[in-house]
């Protein structure tokens, strides 16, 4: 009877502390959010302070998702401008407005990133996340919710494996790749000319399939959470 | 020896045409540029000169739809950025309000210009060597080439090669309907100062991808089948 009392004493524990771990701040939102959550104790804190303030590595991965946004934001009016060159012609001095901008706020997303890559490099694993992601259900998550299925298997082929710092790497990379684009760009647009359209195109997709797979990597630690 | 002489003119004359329709202006852009070439005949008659300007109009069309599709985008990145951050520095409802309005603005200019578009399309035949390039064109090889999303590349390519240059321009307008309901059912929840739910702007936010992806692989083909002309 005894033994039973304290099981149960036990399980509610337990049970306590997943419901904790699982309620973030910062959790629900646009951009490989809630995957904090698969550090140290949960909460996506680790035991770094800067100036008196506890960095999480949720937090980075917000910063870093603002000026991902931002940049993309500028990216588009970019787009709008090559779009409507023929209509409205080009106003160079803008533009390189508008690049400088985009440039400005990749790099910082880069830094950011940076500095969370090396954040989850140094804190451990929280493992009941990592095996809530090895048993979460992909394939009928894909179809559920209709996603794209190419863009979706890159995103479980990092969390399948329990790889959320793969999942950093990888955002890491394509935003150096749309830095280096933005940088090309600037380059020609510098000296009042517009480079090829490939280049515009190459940027284009970047930056979309990075939104995508940022956002599906938000929705299955959502759904994560939400089953919890 | 005159038939020849004659046939050649004719021949000389209408690829001098066909050359002529694959340089529109604003062909070489980011949004189902290019398509506009699939319309009008060749011939230098007065009902061509009508088709030819529809073309004309048709990539007008293109050309401002897709201006203010990447406004109305552009608009919706700055209000994630500012619900992304609303953790770390609060909500300010004005401003995500405006930014909400003018998004939902840009996207009904979106709406309404496909909507001439299709109209304009409707009523214009096509150019049958383009559309003849189209059915042509290896998109396989293509897509492995320029390692394009499958599923993306894929949707395009059931219409381009069937011809179907109107069902793209369709699927895009069904597109832009969807998205205006969404950014719609995120107003309504900001005019009451209330954060929208996230499902929806994860979707929002996949939908404006995909689209514009899909409108990029069909200006890829486009410029490919004129590049290599």
């Amino acid at each position: 009877m005894k033994k039973n009392k304290k099981q149960l004493i036990f399980r509610v524990l337990i049970g306590s502390l997943i419901i904790i771990l699982l309620n973030l701040n910062g959790f629900a939102l646009i951009s490989n959010n809630g995957s904090g959550s698969g550090y140290d104790d949960g909460d996506g804190k680790g035991d770094v302070k800067d100036d008196g303030k506890s960095i999480t590595i949720e937090n980075y991965i917000i910063e870093g998702s603002g000026y991902y946004l931002n940049a993309n934001s500028y990216i588009q009016t970019i787009l709008k401008m090559v779009e409507l060159q023929y209509k409205q012609g080009i106003d160079f001095i803008e533009l390189n407005k508008v690049l400088d901008n985009a440039i400005f706020n990749i790099n910082n997303a880069i830094i950011t990133y940076d500095n969370l890559i090396k954040k989850a490099e140094n804190t451990p694993y929280n493992e009941y996340v990592i095996a809530l992601l090895k048993d979460f259900d992909y394939s009928n998550f894909l179809i559920e919710n209709g996603l794209n299925s190419v863009v979706f298997e890159e995103v479980e082929g990092y969390l399948q494996v329990g790889d959320i710092t793969g999942i950093y790497i990888s955002t890491y990379r394509k935003f150096t790749n749309i830095h280096e684009m933005l940088i090309f760009i600037k380059g020609e647009v510098s000296k009042d000319k517009l480079p090829g359209i490939s280049i515009f195109w190459r940027l284009n997709e970047t930056i979309a399939k990075s939104s995508i797979f940022g956002s599906y990597i938000a929705r299955v630690f959502y759904a994560l959470q939400k089953n919890k | 020896m005159i038939k020849s002489k004659k046939q050649f003119i004719l021949k000389f004359f209408i690829g001098l045409i066909i050359l002529m329709m694959f340089y529109t202006t604003g062909f070489s852009l980011i949004f189902l540029n290019g398509s506009g070439r699939g319309y009008g005949e060749e011939g230098g008659d007065s009902v061509c000169d009508e088709l030819k300007s529809n073309s004309s109009i048709i990539t007008t069309y293109i050309i401002e739809g897709a201006g203010y599709y990447l406004d109305a985008y552009s608009y919706f990145n700055s209000l994630l950025t500012r619900i992304e951050l609303s953790d770390i520095r609060g909500v300010n409802y004005i401003e995500c309000n405006q930014l909400i309005n003018s998004a939902l603005y840009n996207i009904k200019y979106a709406k309404v210009t496909y909507y001439l578009l299709i109209e304009v399309a409707e009523i214009t035949p096509y150019n049958q060597t383009v559309i003849s390039k189209l059915k042509n064109f290896d998109y396989d090889f293509y897509m492995n080439e320029h390692t394009l999303n499958s599923v993306i590349f894929k949707d395009m390519e059931n219409y381009l090669k069937n011809g179907d240059i109107r069902g793209v321009y369709r699927k895009i307008y069904l597109d832009v309907i969807e998205i205006e309901k969404l950014l719609t059912s995120i107003k309504d929840k900001l005019s009451l100062d209330k954060m929208p739910d996230l499902s929806i702007l994860w979707e929002l936010n996949e939908a404006f991808g995909d689209t514009l992806i899909f409108g990029q692989y069909g200006a890829r083909v486009f410029y490919t089948l004129q590049k290599n002309k």
